[in-house]
C-alpha cells in the first residue's frame, strides 16, 4: 500500500511537470520554432577557447575579483573599515580594469597597473602613518624618511621586504624574489639616491610592486 | 547549472569554506600558496628578466581589419531597415509582420540604393529604414561610396544575453590584438556585451563606462602617478611584471594553466611600453571629434565620448576587437516611433563609425547584432506599430569600409527569408547564430586578406567547403 502511494505521488508529479511544459512549451510565442534543437557539438572542433586555461575549476589559484582586491589591500595594510577617500577614488576608477571572474587568464596589462595604482594608495597611507612621530612601525622599521636613500643601508631595505612579504604573501621574499627586489633597489639608489625625497618614492614604489604582485592578488 | 564534481570544485570549496574574501581569511585558510625556488638568477638579469622577454605575447597585426561589434541589447529591428529577399533573390510577396506592409498595390515597396545594394525600403520618397538615414546623416558621402553592405538572415532567441554572435574570440584568435590595451566592451561579461562568444572565448576585455577608463588603463593615478618620476614608473612596472612572473612560474606545473605564465609576463613588458605615453584621446583628431560632437569639455562618461575613444583606439590599432552596446531596442511598444528613434540613432552610431575609419584612413568591419527582433500589427500599408518580440525575424549587418574603395562582394545576404517572413531555418546559417558570427568571422578573413586565418583558428569548421563558399560574399 505504502508503495502504491508513492507511486502514485509520482504519477501526479510526472503528470503536473508534463503540464507545465506543456503550457511552458505554448507559451513560448517569441522564440522560433525548432529554435537550438540542432545539435551544435560537433562545432567543438579543434579550436582553442581560453576557457581552457586559466579556469578557476583547473587552477588551484584563484584571481581575486574587483571586490576581493579592495578588501584584501586594506586588510593587509592596516586600513580595514577604514578606507580613506583617496584608495575609495583609485579604486573607483580602476574597477573597469578588475576581473569580474575569478579566473587567473583575466591578468593582463590594464589589471596590472590598475592593481599597482591602487596598491599605491594604501603604500602612501602606509607610510604617512608609519613615518608619524612616535608610530610603531610594522613594515619601515628603521627607515629614515627625511634622508637620501644612499645614506640609508640594503640592511634596512631587506628587513623592510621582509616585513612587506610577510604581511602581504603571509611568508618573507623567497631568494628569486629577494634578487629581484634587491636589483631594484641597487638601481634606484644609483640613480635617485642623493634626494631625500626619494626614500619615500623608493619605498612607496617597493611595496606598491609587492601589493599588487601575482601572489598578493591570487589565492 | 549542472552539478559540480568534487574535482571541478576550487580549494576553498574543498576545504568546506566559504568563498574567502579578505588576505586575513586566505591565509587563515592555508591557501597562499608557497612559491619557494631554487632558481637565483644574477641581479642584473632579473632586472630586465630574459624569462619575461621570452614570452610569447602577442604583436599586433598592421594588416588585419579593424572588428567592431555593434550590439543593440533588446531585439532590434533590423530586418525592416533591411529588404531581406528569398531563396532567389527576390523581394518576399508581403513583410507585413515586419512592420513595411504588402508590398502590393499603392503599398508597394520602392527600394532604395545605397552601399551599392538596392534592397532598403522607402515609402512616398522618404527612407523607411531609419537606421540607413541616421548612417547617411552621419557619413560623409565619400564615406558611404567606400562602404560595403551584407545581411546575414539569422533567427535568435528574443531578449536574452545567451545568443552566440560574439566573434571577437575568433578575430582574437587570428591575430587581431590591441597595441596597447585589450579589447574594449561596454558591459561587465566575457565578451563585453550581451553575447555569448562563438566557439573562442576572447580574452576578458577592458570594460569602458568613461574614457578616463582607457586613460587609466595605460599608465598610474593619483601617488604614483605624482611621486615618481616616468622613468621610475616604467622601472616600477617592470618590477611587478618581473615579481609576477617569478611568482607565476608555479603555473606551469599545473596542467591547462602554463599559458597564464605568458599572459603574467606580457602584461609586464606590455606596462612598462604603456608608461612613456600614448595618444588615446579622440578629442586630439579635431576631425574625428567633431564627427563624434565631442570636445575636452565633454564629460568623460558622455556616450559620443566614450565610444569615439573606443572606436578611434581600435581604428588605430591600439586596442583590439571593439564592442559596443546600446540598450533599448526592446521597442515593441505599440508605436512606431520610439523604434525608429532607436534604429535612427544605431545608424548614427554605425555612420560615425565609417567615418571615423574614413578620417583615420582605416578598413573596419561593423557588425550589428541583436537579441531577437519584433513584429508588427499585419497591416497592409508600411508603419505598422511593433507589437510584440519575434526572433523568427532576426538579422545581423555588417558594413565594411576600405580607403582604398568599396570593398567587391558577391552578393549582400547571407541566407534567405521565406514567405512566412521569418529567417530561413534550413540555410546554413539560418537557425544558429554561432554558426552566422562563424560566417561573419570568415568574410571579416577575407575582407582583411588573410583566407588562411579561417582555418588556421577552425581548423574543422562546421562551414567548410562549398557551404564556406556559399557564406562568404567578400570577393
Amino acid at each position: 500500500m505504502k508503495n502504491y502511494k508513492l507511486t502514485y505521488k509520482w504519477q501526479k508529479i510526472v503528470t503536473m511537470v508534463a503540464a507545465m511544459f506543456g503550457l511552458g512549451t505554448l507559451g513560448f510565442n517569441c522564440a522560433p520554432s525548432l529554435f537550438e534543437n540542432a545539435d551544435y557539438s560537433y562545432l567543438n572542433n579543434g579550436a582553442t577557447s581560453f576557457d581552457t586555461f586559466g579556469d578557476s575549476k583547473l587552477s588551484p589559484w584563484v584571481l581575486q575579483n574587483t571586490g576581493q582586491v579592495l578588501e584584501t589591500f586594506a586588510s593587509v595594510s592596516g586600513f580595514s573599515g577604514a578606507i580613506t577617500a583617496n584608495q575609495r577614488a583609485e579604486y573607483d576608477a580602476r574597477t573597469g580594469s578588475f576581473s569580474q571572474t575569478d579566473k587567473v587568464s583575466d591578468i593582463n596589462a590594464p589589471l596590472q597597473l590598475g592593481s599597482t595604482s591602487l596598491a599605491g594608495e594604501f603604500c602612501s597611507s602606509i607610510i604617512a602613518r608609519e613615518s608619524a612621530a612616535g608610530a610603531a612601525r610594522q613594515f619601515f622599521n628603521g627607515v629614515n624618511f627625511a634622508a637620501a636613500p644612499s645614506a640609508g643601508n640594503a640592511g634596512t631595505f631587506s628587513s623592510s621586504i621582509v616585513a612587506l612579504g610577510n604581511g602581504f604573501w603571509g611568508r618573507p621574499p623567497n631568494p628569486e624574489e629577494a634578487a629581484i627586489l634587491n636589483a631594484y633597489y641597487n638601481d634606484f639608489v644609483a640613480t635617485a639616491g642623493t634626494q631625500a625625497a626619494q626614500t619615500r618614492n623608493l619605498y612607496l614604489s617597493t611595496c606598491s610592486a609587492m601589493l599588487a604582485s601575482f601572489d598578493s592578488i591570487t589565492y | 547549472m549542472g552539478k559540480v564534481t568534487k574535482k571541478e570544485m576550487p580549494m576553498w570549496a574543498k576545504l568546506g569554506h566559504a568563498k574567502p574574501t579578505t588576505r586575513r581569511e586566505f591565509l587563515g585558510y592555508g591557501m597562499i600558496p608557497f612559491a619557494a625556488s631554487t632558481l637565483f638568477p644574477a641581479a642584473l638579469q632579473m632586472l630586465f628578466s630574459p624569462e619575461a622577454q621570452a614570452a610569447e605575447c602577442a604583436v599586433p597585426s598592421n594588416t588585419l581589419s579593424s572588428f567592431i561589434t555593434v550590439n543593440l541589447a533588446g531585439g532590434a529591428s533590423m530586418s525592416s531597415n533591411f529588404l531581406a529577399r528569398d531563396a532567389n533573390g527576390a523581394l518576399l510577396t508581403s513583410y507585413t509582420k515586419m512592420g513595411l506592409g504588402n508590398n502590393a498595390g499603392a503599398n508597394a515597396l520602392v527600394v532604395d540604393t545605397e552601399f551599392g545594394v538596392a534592397s532598403f525600403p522607402t515609402a512616398n520618397g522618404a527612407a523607411i529604414s531609419q537606421l540607413v538615414a541616421g548612417i547617411r546623416a552621419n557619413a560623409d558621402v565619400a564615406t558611404l561610396a567606400n562602404t560595403a553592405f551584407i545581411s546575414v538572415c539569422v533567427q535568435s532567441q528574443d531578449d536574452t544575453s545567451a545568443n552566440k554572435f560574439d566573434a571577437s574570440g575568433l578575430v582574437y584568435k587570428a591575430g587581431l590584438v590591441g597595441g596597447l590595451v585589450p579589447n574594449l566592451g561596454s558591459r561587465q561579461s566575457n565578451t563585453g556585451i550581451g553575447q555569448l562568444s562563438s566557439l573562442i572565448t576572447p580574452p576578458p576585455p577592458l570594460i569602458v563606462r568613461s574614457f578616463t577608463d582607457i586613460q587609466n588603463s595605460i599608465g598610474y593615478t593619483r601617488s604614483i602617478q605624482t611621486s615618481l618620476s616616468v622613468a621610475q614608473r616604467q622601472k616600477l612596472a617592470n618590477l611587478v611584471g618581473n615579481l609576477s612572473t617569478s611568482q607565476a612560474r608555479k603555473l606551469a606545473a599545473v596542467n591547462n594553466m602554463a599559458g597564464v605564465q605568458d599572459l603574467v609576463a606580457c602584461a609586464g613588458i606590455k606596462n612598462v611600453e604603456l608608461i612613456a605615453g600614448a595618444a588615446i584621446d579622440p578629442v586630439a583628431n579635431a576631425a574625428v571629434a567633431t564627427r563624434w560632437g565631442i570636445n575636452a569639455g565633454t564629460a568623460a562618461n558622455n556616450e559620443a565620448r566614450v565610444f569615439a575613444s573606443m572606436v578611434y583606439n581600435g581604428l588605430l590599432g591600439q586596442a583590439g576587437s571593439i564592442n559596443l552596446e546600446r540598450g533599448g531596442y526592446d521597442y515593441h511598444d505599440g508605436t512606431r516611433t520610439n523604434g525608429d528613434t532607436k534604429d535612427r540613432e544605431a545608424g548614427q552610431l554605425i555612420g560615425r563609425i565609417l567615418d571615423t575609419a574614413r578620417i583615420l584612413g582605416k578598413k573596419v568591419m561593423i557588425y550589428v547584432t541583436s537579441d531577437g527582433s519584433v513584429v508588427s500589427n499585419e497591416a497592409a500599408a508600411p508603419g505598422a506599430p511593433w507589437t510584440s518580440d519575434r526572433g523568427g525575424a532576426g538579422m545581423a549587418l555588417l558594413f565594411m569600409y576600405s580607403p582604398t574603395g568599396r570593398p567587391a562582394t558577391s552578393g549582400f545576404q547571407i541566407g534567405n527569408y521565406t514567405t512566412g517572413q521569418v529567417a530561413n531555418e534550413k540555410t546554413a546559417v539560418g537557425n544558429s547564430p554561432e554558426l552566422a558570427s562563424q560566417a561573419v568571422f570568415g568574410n571579416w578573413c577575407k575582407f582583411s586578406g588573410n583566407m588562411a586565418a579561417y582555418t588556421k583558428v577552425i581548423p574543422n569548421a562546421a562551414l567548410s567547403g562549398t557551404i564556406l563558399d556559399g557564406v562568404i560574399k567578400v570577393a
